[in-house]
Order: C-alpha cells, then structure tokens, then sequence
C-alpha cells in the first residue's frame, strides 16, 4: 500500500469477502448519504489479522425521505435492517443517536453498524477522512491519527490497544504524532478521558 | 525479518505479535501479505455463518434496542 497523495492510499490487496461485502454496501450507501468509516474495519482493511461482527460508519444526518430512498435500495440489493423493519422505525433510531445494524438478508453477522456523526468530534471525520483506493472500488475512512487517538485514548480494550499498535507499526513512516496529541486532547476535552 | 518475541505473559505475546504482523505489512508487497490476510478473514467469515443468529438474538445479546 501506498500514499498516492496526501489524503489518498493505493491498496493491492486480493480482497476478502468482507471488503467486497463492504464495497457492495458503501456503493448504495453513497448515492444518498456522505460517509466515512471508523474504528475497526480500518486496521482490518490494512491487515490487522482478528475476526469482527461489525464495520461501524458515522453519516451526515439525512431526513426520513431520504433514509426511505436508502433503505429500499439496501433492501432491493439483499441487505435489511437487524433493528427494525419499516422507514420510520429505522429512521426514529437514527434520529435518537441510536445506532442501526443493516447485514446481507438472512444473516445477522457480519453487519455495518451506521450512526449519524453528531457531536463535534465526530463531524469532524468529514473533513480529515482519507480515500482508499482497492483494486474494486474506493472507501472513505477515518485519518489513521484520528484512528489510533480514539483506540488508544478512548476505546482501550486490548482488542483496540492493538489495533492502535497495528496501524500506527504499518504506517510508521507517516504518522504525525503531533496529530495524535492533538485528538488525544480533544478526546479528553469532549468526553472527559485519557 | 528477525524472530518474533515470545513476551512474559498473553497480553504482551499477542501485542508482540500484532508488532511482528504489521511490519511483515509494511515491508512486504500488498499481494504477498494480502494472500494470507485474505485468506485468513475470510475463514473468520465462513466460521461466523455456523453461528446463525436471528437479528432479535444478536441484537439482545448485545444489549441494543430493537423493534423486530
């Protein structure tokens, strides 16, 4: 892999039925609604080698007609909603910062876990994201200082201490640790921790 | 690449080999790691289909709220 640009990362990689089912999922996704990926799934997609259930993404909030347009198109294209069933009902959890689980009809695992990105840190992913450009489609996920920050100063289970470790070791000639200083303060400033 | 460190107990073995794995990453092509990385998730995935959850199972037993 390969920075291509400053805000751009080439990935060769032969894909895993993961990515593919998550290219499939962000194609219908972007017609309707600006995204970007977090926390997990970005070391996976960079080799971090451990099983997940979920690949959580922050959206910009839509409206109810929106969200309807969306969610027939996931439907048409065999995902549906673990959480609930009608419009309304998928937008009322969205709409209460719950998050909503969409996976491929039938199954429960693996599952894109999307939730509108509402307090300020959060809205921030929409401006520092990063572009990975794979061998069947392009996603958009979080900065990697951004990525390693939450893991490390706000997440902290093993399991995110080390996909932290992973990211930061993979990428160590780019990390800005003055960065990771930075949201390390933010984190601490927003939620109270560190 | 030199040996990868045994560490004294489970938390330092697994964060040794987290280091070992990702500079195998860095310094190894996309395809060559990738292969193996591949290869690896998707047995990950296959596994997770033995495990056939109803959204309403999953759903509690992750403790999250749900209206199917």
């Amino acid at each position: 892999m390969k920075f291509i640009d400053e805000r751009t990362i080439k990935l060769d990689k032969p894909l895993n039925v993961l990515d593919q089912l998550v290219l499939k999922f962000v194609k219908i996704l972007e017609k309707y609604v600006d995204y970007v990926i977090i926390s997990g799934y970005v070391s996976l997609l960079f080799g971090r080698t451990r099983g997940t259930e979920d690949v959580d993404f922050f959206i910009k909030e839509i409206d109810l007609e929106t969200l309807t347009k969306l969610y027939q198109d996931l439907k048409k294209n065999g995902f549906w909603c673990l959480n609930a069933e009608s419009n309304e009902e998928v937008y009322s959890y969205l709409d209460e910062s719950i998050a909503v689980r969409f996976a491929e009809k039938g199954k429960a695992i693996p599952n894109m876990e999307v939730k509108f990105a509402r307090k300020r840190l959060n809205q921030d992913v929409f401006t520092d994201y990063l572009i990975v450009e794979t061998v069947e489609g392009v996603l958009k996920i979080s900065s990697l200082e951004r990525q390693i920050a939450f893991k490390r100063f706000f997440l902290g289970s093993p399991k995110d201490l080390e996909d932290a470790q992973h990211v930061e070791e993979v990428f160590k000639d780019r990390i800005n640790q003055e960065k990771i200083k930075y949201y390390k303060e933010l984190i601490k400033k927003e939620y109270g921790k560190t | 690449m030199e040996k990868l460190n045994p560490g004294r107990n489970n938390e330092e073995a697994r964060m040794n080999f987290v280091k070992y794995w990702a500079k195998f990453v860095r310094i190894n092509t996309d395809q060559k790691w990738g292969k193996q990385h591949t290869a690896f998730i998707n047995s990950m995935m296959q596994n997770a289909n033995n495990y056939p959850f109803s959204p309403k199972t999953y759903l509690e037993l992750k403790g999250e709220k749900h209206t199917r």
